[in-house]
């Protein structure tokens, strides 16, 4: 077995937690402002906001948190800068926060309130209303920021709890799954973030929702190292990146590779409108060689990095910097995943040989666990051999010429246009929807779905996907619904996706 | 030349093949995104990519989310030709 390591470290002695040697994150976006605190920090609604207002904003809120000792933070707040004040204001205090992704339906986003019973929950007056009465939030505090002045503010340095945040990802029963990242692992992170040359003078776009945790990349990378956050606003802004690089003269820009796509559809992949942009960063999904073609055909001089990365490793652990000159050794059915970042590593374990096997991680980024579920969390973080604390991916790969390359998922979760989604998430919302019988499975770039018809009751595919919308988020809802009159099973009386899978592609 | 309306429609309907390839019927005025399986944001952009090309015409950023059928859309493309 090789363990893979970050240059200048191999193996970590006798545990699995490097010591905390990182500055806080909290304490480096403070010095930042205390630095220089007219640079601007944040771009928002057209306007800049400079360190001094950004802190003055953390304080504000901060103080509003503070009525709570530690307190558990809920922010459901779009991208903008109270949503990051309070992110900020939430380390601050001596609590932790879990981001919201506003576009998930209501449904999901009152799921994931329930099993967080947050102490506190930020939002506008609408975001707000969803939670009131629904039975968790009930004992919550609503805070909305529009509401807090900045008058009453939270003084001196603060206090620092152990755990950094706890961001919810698809899972498995349709119970949303809380990945908890210590603070020790957010620090490690940012502190090898200083790798991409953050500074005063860039502009960072911050384009994936905040319940995404590629989210904080820009949002710590930004704000930790002196540089301008300057978020993605509007549909319009989403649907059409490139414009918006070419309009704020952002620096770097940070995503999965499915932005890229979007780009490139729209023809927007032009020297014109990425020739501000000196570094791009990808993380999330398998960056393809279609993206970097395109990329380096409009901008041969800038700097592309892939990233690989769960949620449970907080953020990303590897990275591999790709150049017009090299990429093409590095592109096999996706561009290879890199090397581990310093003081991470990662192994193939399970597989036939060395060279292949699932992609086990190590280091102190490995998340704590999830959240209220210590069965997952025994099963997903196990001890490796050598006593070190593995995070078992799930996610297969294989070690060609010395690059490492993603294969698949092992079990049926699977990423639809960069979002992670577990097909029996899908599969449990069909069935709560009156279809018992259901088997979803990748279809294309999408997914699809094979439903057993009732005696009474024959499938009305739109009607189906429409109450599904309802239920899980959009990249979710299979493209294509089948009835079926008896469905495919196996010996012993167990779904048999595959089949069903087939009979879909021949009668589709 | 000026193109009628129903040149419009003959052409979005070539761009629908290419674009939708899975979708049953040629757009009419009402149709929507919910009506064409694979119209979601990747398709939107790629259909609106066509249009600007096949028409020699630009959308600003802001109008890609102005319409939401392709009654409308025709609409927007009209404004744009004249």
């Amino acid at each position: 077995m090789t363990v893979r390591t970050g240059p200048g470290q191999r193996g970590f002695g006798n545990g699995d937690r490097v010591a905390p040697e990182y500055l806080d994150v909290i304490d480096r976006f403070l010095a930042r402002a205390a630095e220089r605190p007219a640079d601007p920090a944040i771009l928002g609604q057209g306007t800049e906001l400079s360190y001094s207002t950004v802190e003055r904003r953390v304080r504000a809120i901060a103080r509003a948190l503070a009525q709570i000792e530690a307190p558990r933070v809920l922010i459901a707040l779009p991208p903008s800068a109270d949503a990051y004040a309070s992110i900020l204001a939430t380390g601050l205090v001596g609590g932790y926060h879990t981001p919201l992704n506003l576009s998930a339906p209501v449904t999901k986003r009152r799921r994931i309130a329930q099993v967080l019973e947050p102490d506190i929950i930020i939002g506008d007056a609408g975001a707000l209303s969803e939670f009131r009465g629904s039975s968790p939030g009930a004992g919550a505090i609503y805070l909305d920021p529009a509401a807090i002045a900045d008058d009453d503010l939270f003084e001196g340095a603060g206090t620092r709890h152990h755990t950094a945040y706890v961001i919810f990802t698809s899972g498995s029963t349709g119970t949303p799954k809380g990945v908890v990242i210590s603070r020790d692992a957010l620090n490690h992170y940012v502190a090898w973030l200083s790798t991409l040359g953050y500074g005063p003078g860039d502009r960072v776009s911050q384009q994936p929702n905040l319940g995404f945790d590629i989210s904080m990349t820009d949002i710590f990378g930004a704000l930790c190292y002196g540089a301008t956050l300057c978020p993605l606003e509007s549909d319009a802004d989403r649907l059409t990146p490139a414009r918006f690089v070419a309009r704020h003269g952002i620096t770097v820009w940070n995503s999965t590779p499915s932005a890229i796509s979007l780009m490139m559809r729209a023809r927007q992949v032009t020297s014109k409108n990425l020739a501000s942009v000196r570094l791009f960063n990808f993380c999330g999904e398998p960056l393809l060689r279609e993206h970097l073609d395109a990329l380096f055909a409009a901008r041969p001089d800038a700097r592309v990095q892939n990233t690989y990365g769960p949620t449970e490793a907080t953020i990303s652990m590897t990275a591999l910097e790709l150049t017009p000159d090299n990429f093409e050794n590095l592109c096999d059915t996706s561009v290879a995943i890199g090397d581990p970042i310093p003081g991470m590593a990662y192994e193939l374990v399970g597989g036939p040989d060395p060279d292949r096997g699932e992609i086990v991680i190590s280091g102190p980024q490995v998340a704590d666990g999830y959240w209220n579920d210590p069965d997952q969390t025994a099963t997903k973080f196990r001890e490796l051999p050598d006593g070190r604390r593995g995070y078992f991916t799930g996610d297969w790969a294989e070690r060609r010429d010395g690059q490492v390359y993603f294969r698949e998922r092992i079990d049926f979760q699977v990423k639809v246009k960069g979002y992670r989604v577990e097909l029996d998430e899908v599969a449990a919302a069909i069935r709560s929807c009156g279809w018992p019988v259901a088997c979803v499975f990748k279809w294309d770039e999408s997914l699809a779905a094979v439903v057993e018809e009732l005696p009474d009751r024959a499938l009305d595919e739109r009607q189906l996907k429409l109450e599904l919308s309802q239920l899980i988020e959009a990249h979710a809802v299979p493209e294509r619904v089948l009835g079926i009159a008896h469905m495919p099973r196996s010996e012993n009386d167990k779904l048999d996706r595959q089949a069903a899978a087939q009979w879909f592609g021949t009668n589709v | 030349m000026s193109l009628t309306t129903s040149d419009i429609y003959d052409a979005l309907a070539e761009i629908f093949r290419e674009v939708f390839p899975r979708a049953s019927a040629p757009p009419q005025p009402d149709t929507t995104s919910a009506d064409v399986p694979g119209w979601d944001s990747l398709g939107h952009v790629s259909m609106i990519g066509e249009i600007e090309d096949r028409f020699g015409i630009e959308f600003r950023p802001e109008e890609y989310v102005e319409f939401e059928s392709v009654g409308e859309l025709v609409t927007l493309i009209e404004a744009k030709l004249t």
